[in-house]
């Protein structure tokens, strides 16, 4: 079994254990708006999806030594996750109504450095291992930082219009 | 277009987006979008603001 079987089966495992252990009730702690939402993220995530593979299948018929199709299908994966996961933040619907924090800010900070600094390192140490150590993690590095970043604006917008609510509320009275 | 009826409503309350919010069992982020004029509630939510109000739904929601 290669690397990249390897990585798949841990991943659909992940995956389902993570559904098991989930609480179903929570799915109902999100809100009209943010189900909304998130549809409408699921369907910018597919589409994107559906350009990279498109994209994907044209570089494959170009014969290109540098592409490496399965890395290049797993990338368009996490581009399109990635896509979903930034709507849902900045749109407020990523977490539940329940959760006024984001508990996972600092998880995805850390899982991103983890990865930066995996991809560096075997960049650094002439990168023999293939091109999948290497691309994959900075990747997922890029796109955890992009997760990370999106939550801070999620952030800043909440203070802004708590601001704005408590000058408006203010003029009323 | 802003709903300003169901924000003087939640101020002459002496209600936060956040208290509504919890009342509504929605997000803040909803009553704000609400306020703004950037969601249209479907008529569940519009009546779980009336009730948490003690509105009715022309105060707040008929644009006359």
């Amino acid at each position: 079994m290669n690397i990249v079987s390897l990585f798949l089966v841990l991943a659909i495992l992940v995956g389902i254990i993570l559904l098991c252990l989930s609480d179903r009730k929570k799915v109902k702690q999100f809100d009209e708006r943010q189900l909304f939402v998130r549809g409408r993220a699921v369907t910018i995530a597919y589409v994107t999806l559906l350009i990279c593979l498109f994209i994907v299948l044209v570089l494959s018929t170009m014969n290109l030594s540098w592409l490496d199709i399965p890395v290049a299908v797993i990338l368009s994966m996490f581009i399109s996750l990635t896509v979903f996961s930034v709507y849902a933040i900045l749109n407020n619907a990523y977490f539940t109504t329940m959760k006024k924090e984001s508990p996972f800010g600092g998880v995805f900070l850390a899982v991103a450095l983890l990865n930066l600094f995996n991809g560096f390192r075997h960049i650094f140490n002439g990168g023999e291992e293939g091109s999948l150590d290497i691309i994959l993690p900075i990747i997922v590095g890029v796109l955890g930082v992009i997760i990370f970043a999106s939550l801070l604006i999620r952030k800043r917008m909440d203070k802004k219009e708590l601001e704005e609510e408590l000058r408006e509320d203010k003029d009323i009275e | 277009m802003k709903n300003l009826k169901l924000k003087a409503a939640r101020a002459a309350k002496d209600l936060s987006q956040e208290q509504l919010a919890q009342l509504c069992n929605v997000s803040r982020q909803t009553i704000n979008a609400i306020e703004k004029g950037d969601y249209n509630p479907t008529i569940n939510l519009c009546i779980a603001i009336c009730h948490a109000l003690d509105r009715t739904l022309d105060e707040l929601f008929w644009e006359g």
